[in-house]
């Protein structure tokens, strides 16, 4: 049965999106910006249809989504392929073989297809305040007494990080403190401390006007960009392959840095610099408009809503007649109410998590995984609704010859509506707030404003997919109350009143 | 017209209800009455199949009922509760026209048979038709439930402590009401109660029980005349 479902899911899934090629990204500017370069290249070069499923999740997921075909393209780093997927470990000799043997391997073990370096190089990167004389991290060792450092706590810790650092440049840097690392570059700026590590095409490193020293013995693995296709897709259309291609080499540090400022601290839209940057290569045609978009609030509420309604409905569609049979069945009472509990209890995101590799990722699992955690109150309160019917009503039903048909229908369901409505406003409003997370798993809605405010450490942009969540959540509540007191039983709402 | 044989009802070992036999004829009034408990409404449930008997037949009309289906056993009696039963979602009308809705009647007939009803129990079919249970006083309400039990018109009326839950005076006029209604309609109906004075008003017969034991089953008069048992004895003394 289960199965069944799985294949009716997924072939549903696939005919919905049939021909679109499904462009992904991780949670940072740097990757959203060239997955929505790929998706602007690929729209306005040929007539094939784009369905974005930008700003997803972290290598893991892209990787895993790429590799089942849930994606068709997302770019990704050498240096991420290198350790995280073909966790290669050791020194590595030169950016070039790196390139070579990622495009190797992922082409055999997954059939999954590297195109050409977009040409920049994101690694990491000591950034230190103008006015320090030095241009190397060897050049560090000179002033190695004095500089403070401030450091992010991932850096600090990783085993590729400072401490190997400082000891592949013979290094000795005592005044070191870890701070949130976004911090650090302002506190860099204002000269509270001196030198930071940063990614070197960071948006931040022009807002501050920090320099970058120069990886002079190449101790930092290299973090070339490139896209990779999923080898049925890249078949099926092999026009993709010379057209990803022209993005070789147009990007380099300096440009990549510049872009990322743009997105990142002047805020441009991701869709605009993408396009204006395409449109200055060459990449896209002189006389070509750019496309009327919605408002990303507006979409972003949209879906919102759509993830919410279709997940209640499911759950109600499951839970009130699940509710009623274990009502009449008190026998599986125990059993149904706690298996439900359980799955209350998950945390909402292990849920999504455990979802995507049974379903992937975007829209599908996203509801099922809301879908389930709507259950419980939906199941308990229909059962406690039927449960709680008055006990001499029922007996005075059966004693007019009324059939338990007829008893359910005509009067323990009317008498438990209100009280089924509540649980599914419950379910509502504890949607509402769950779907929010769907974002981290590529289904959009208004947890994308909060995941790119965290990431961006942006308070405005968690704000305004915060504010809009709970006003959403707030009407709900507030509609859904009407709608119980509107299909509530007259003669209930008058007994009510006169009590 | 009812016929009850060995009727007993056993829950596990303990016996609710032992043997009893009895005999009602059409248009008689039998009223079964004695302390709590012992087996007076589990014997009116039994006689629509509420509960199910563990030996016994109940012969109605002749034929036995325990051989019948539960649902159209019940839909040919009338069944009147303590507390009215009367559905809080329903309006006076839907009320009392539930068995001619479960028994197919057209809309008009049933709407003719509401207001006919109405004006039996003295509420004015105007007013009252279209009120909730949540509107009325409990008097008004019984008198409801009692439309409802002679709603389809069945042979048979059950009531089971139907005046009990109201105060004095509205008891005295339902009781009332119940006496011109058996008279004018010439029903078979069977009464539980605890209330020995609304006994002897309202029955042809009384039938004393005590743990599931008929005590005596006569008339009101030999009955206040010649105690069978030392236990009737005690109980007419101890309602004096």
């Amino acid at each position: 049965m289960k199965k069944i479902i799985i294949v009716l899911v997924i072939a549903l899934s696939a005919l919905l999106y049939a021909d679109a090629i499904k462009i992904g990204s991780k949670v940072f500017p740097e990757s959203r910006l060239l997955g929505e370069i790929v998706s602007v290249l690929i729209e306005e070069n040929t007539a094939l249809k784009v369905e974005r499923k930008l700003w997803m999740g972290g290598t893991k997921i892209c990787f895993e989504a790429l590799k089942s075909g849930s994606l068709d393209i997302y770019c990704e780093y050498t240096g991420t392929a290198w350790n995280v997927v073909l966790k290669k470990t050791g020194k590595i000799e030169n950016a070039k073989v790196v390139y070579e043997t990622c495009k190797k391997e992922f082409a055999k073990k997954f059939d999954l297809h590297w195109m050409k370096a977009i040409g920049f190089n994101n690694t990491y990167v000591m950034a230190i305040n103008k006015d320090w004389p030095v241009e190397t991290i060897s050049d560090l060792a000179k002033v190695q007494d004095k500089v403070k450092l401030a450091l992010g706590h991932e850096f600090m810790h990783r085993e590729d990080g400072f401490y190997a650092m400082c000891k592949f440049y013979n290094l000795v840097l005592p005044n070191v403190i870890t701070m949130e690392h976004s911090l650090a570059y302002k506190a860099v700026s204002e000269k509270t401390v001196d030198a930071t590590n940063a990614y070197s095409t960071d948006g931040k490193l022009v807002k501050f006007g920090l320099k970058k020293l120069q990886d002079d013995k190449n101790f930092f693995p290299p973090y070339f960009a490139a896209p990779i296709v999923y080898g049925k897709t890249l078949r099926k259309y092999p026009q993709l392959q010379p057209l990803l291609d022209k993005l070789a080499g147009r990007i380099d540090d300096e440009k990549m840095t510049q872009l990322n400022y743009l997105v990142e601290i002047e805020r441009k839209d991701f869709y605009d610099v993408a396009y204006d940057f395409l449109k200055a290569e060459g990449l896209i045609e002189k006389n070509s408009e750019k496309k009327e978009r919605e408002n990303e609030m507006v979409k972003l509420t949209k879906q919102h809503l759509f993830l919410v309604l279709v997940a209640t409905f499911f759950a109600m569609l499951i839970g009130v007649p699940l509710g009623i049979f274990v009502a009449k069945k008190r026998s599986f009472a125990p059993i149904i109410l706690t298996t439900t509990g359980i799955l209350q209890t998950i945390p909402s995101l292990a849920i999504l998590a455990i979802m995507v590799p049974i379903f992937g990722i975007g829209m599908i699992p996203s509801i099922i995984a809301l879908t389930l955690y709507a259950l419980l109150p939906i199941i308990r309160n229909a059962y406690t609704g039927i449960i709680s019917v008055d006990n001499e009503l029922i007996e005075a039903a059966r004693a007019m010859g009324m059939t338990n048909m007829q008893i359910l229908t005509m009067l323990e369901i009317p008498l438990s509506t209100t009280i089924i409505m509540a649980g599914v406003r419950t379910a509502t409003v504890i949607c509402v707030g769950t779907a929010t997370l769907a974002a981290f798993i590529g289904a959009g809605g208004l947890g994308e404003f909060i995941l790119t405010g965290i990431n961006l450490n942006d308070n405005n942009l968690i704000l305004s997919g915060t504010i809009p969540a709970a006003i959403l959540a707030i009407l709900a509540d507030f509609l859904l109350a009407r709608l119980e007191k509107w299909i509530e039983p007259q003669g209930l709402k008058i007994q009510r009143e006169e009590s | 017209m009812i016929t009850v044989k060995n009727l007993t009802k056993k829950y596990d070992d303990i016996v609710v209800v032992d043997k009893l036999n009895f005999t009602v004829k059409q248009g008689e009034t039998l009223c079964f009455i004695g302390t709590s408990g012992c087996g007076k409404t589990t014997t009116l449930k039994m006689l629509n199949r509420l509960i199910q008997p563990t030996h016994g037949e109940i012969m109605l009309s002749g034929q036995n009922i325990l051989e019948q289906e539960a649902i159209s056993v019940r839909r040919q009696m009338g069944y009147v509760m303590q507390r009215g039963g009367l559905f809080p979602h329903w309006n006076v009308k839907r009320n009392i026209s539930l068995v001619p809705f479960l028994l197919g009647w057209s809309p008009e007939k049933t709407a003719k048979r509401v207001d006919e009803l109405l004006d039996l129990v003295n509420l004015d079919p105007n007013e009252y038709r279209d009120r909730f249970p949540a509107q009325l006083s409990g008097g008004q309400r019984q008198r409801v439930g009692i439309a409802r039990a002679f709603a389809a018109d069945p042979p048979v009326i059950l009531m089971d402590e139907p005046f009990s839950a109201l105060d004095p005076i509205t008891r005295k006029q339902l009781q009332e009401k119940c006496l011109e209604l058996k008279e004018k309609l010439k029903k078979t109906i069977l009464f539980v109660t605890h209330d020995l004075e609304e006994a002897f008003l309202l029955a042809d017969k009384i039938m004393i029980m005590d743990n599931g034991v008929m005590q005596q089953y006569d008339t009101s008069e030999n009955i206040k005349n010649k105690p069978a048992t030392e236990f009737v004895k005690k109980f007419l003394e101890s309602h004096e």
